[in-house]
C-alpha cells in the first residue's frame, strides 16, 4: 500500500490526473474516431475499438506509461486496418433481440456472442435498434480478453 | 475474442456495413452462428452461479454485493439506487 501511494504521489506530481475509473472512455478522457490511445484496461480497449472507432490495442501498463510520458506508440496490431477486420458472423435470433433488459442480460449476451466467435473477431447482426451505453459497456466488457 | 474489437452493426462507426466490417475482404460463405434466448439464460445462470437455477424457493441468503466491474454507468447506478430505496441492508 505505501509503495502504491509512493507511485500515485509521484504521477501526481508529474501532472497526471488520476481518476480511479476502469472506464475512463464513458466520463472523462474520451477519444475520437479514428485516434490512437493507449489503453491497459481491457474493456475500455474493446468499446475505445468498437464503439467509440479510435483505436488502441488491450497494451501492457508498462507500454501505456512510457506512452502517456512520450506521446509515441509502436503502430501496431489492433491498430492496423488487416487487424480489425471481422472473420465470422454472430447473429441473435429475434427472441433474444426483443428480451434483452437490464445490464445483467446485455453482460450475459456479450459472453455468449464471445463463446461463439471463439477467438476470431465477429459482426454481430440482428442487434436491437436503440442500445444506450450501458447495453454497449456490458457486451463489450463481457467479450473482452481480459 | 483474442483482439479488444468486435463489429456491433448499426453501433461501430468504421463498420457501417457487413463489408466493411471484413474490410472488404467478405468470403462467400463466412462462418455464421446464431445466439439463443437458451443460450443466454444458460450463460446468465452460469456466470451467476445459478445451476441449475434455484427458484426463489431455494435461494440462498447473499453475502456480499458489488457493483461494477467494470464501473457502472450512470444508469446502472440509478437502477441500483432505484431497487434499494427504502430498503434496509443487512448491518456489518
Amino acid at each position: 500500500m505505501t509503495g502504491l501511494k509512493a507511485g500515485y504521489d509521484k504521477l501526481m506530481e508529474h501532472g497526471w490526473l488520476p481518476w480511479m475509473s476502469c472506464q475512463p472512455q464513458v466520463n472523462t478522457c474520451i477519444p475520437k474516431m479514428g485516434e490512437y490511445c493507449a489503453s491497459s484496461e481491457s474493456s475500455a480497449a474493446a468499446y475505445i475499438n468498437t464503439i467509440i472507432g479510435a483505436r488502441t490495442n488491450r497494451e501492457s501498463p508498462i507500454n501505456t506509461v512510457y506512452c502517456a510520458y512520450t506521446g509515441c506508440l509502436p503502430k501496431y496490431g489492433t491498430h492496423l486496418d488487416e487487424n480489425r477486420a471481422a472473420k465470422c458472423i454472430v447473429e441473435l435470433d429475434d427472441e433474444t433481440r426483443d428480451n434483452m433488459q437490464g445490464a445483467g442480460d446485455w453482460a450475459a449476451l456479450g459472453a455468449c456472442l464471445a463463446e461463439k466467435a471463439e477467438n476470431r473477431i465477429m459482426a454481430v447482426l440482428n442487434l436491437p435498434k436503440k442500445m444506450g451505453p450501458t447495453a454497449t459497456k456490458q457486451i463489450v466488457s463481457a467479450c473482452s480478453p481480459a | 475474442m483474442n483482439d479488444p474489437i468486435m463489429h456491433l452493426m448499426g453501433y461501430t462507426p468504421e463498420s457501417p456495413t457487413l463489408e466493411a466490417a471484413f474490410k472488404g475482404k467478405m468470403p462467400k460463405n463466412p462462418e455464421r452462428f446464431t445466439v439463443t434466448m437458451d443460450d443466454v439464460v444458460e450463460m446468465f445462470r452460469h456466470i451467476n452461479n445459478i445451476a441449475p437455477a434455484p427458484g426463489p424457493e431455494r435461494a440462498k441468503p447473499v453475502d456480499i454485493v458489488i457493483f461494477g466491474c467494470p464501473v457502472a454507468t450512470f444508469e446502472e447506478v440509478r437502477e441500483v439506487a432505484r431497487l434499494v430505496k427504502g430498503k434496509k441492508v443487512k448491518p456489518g
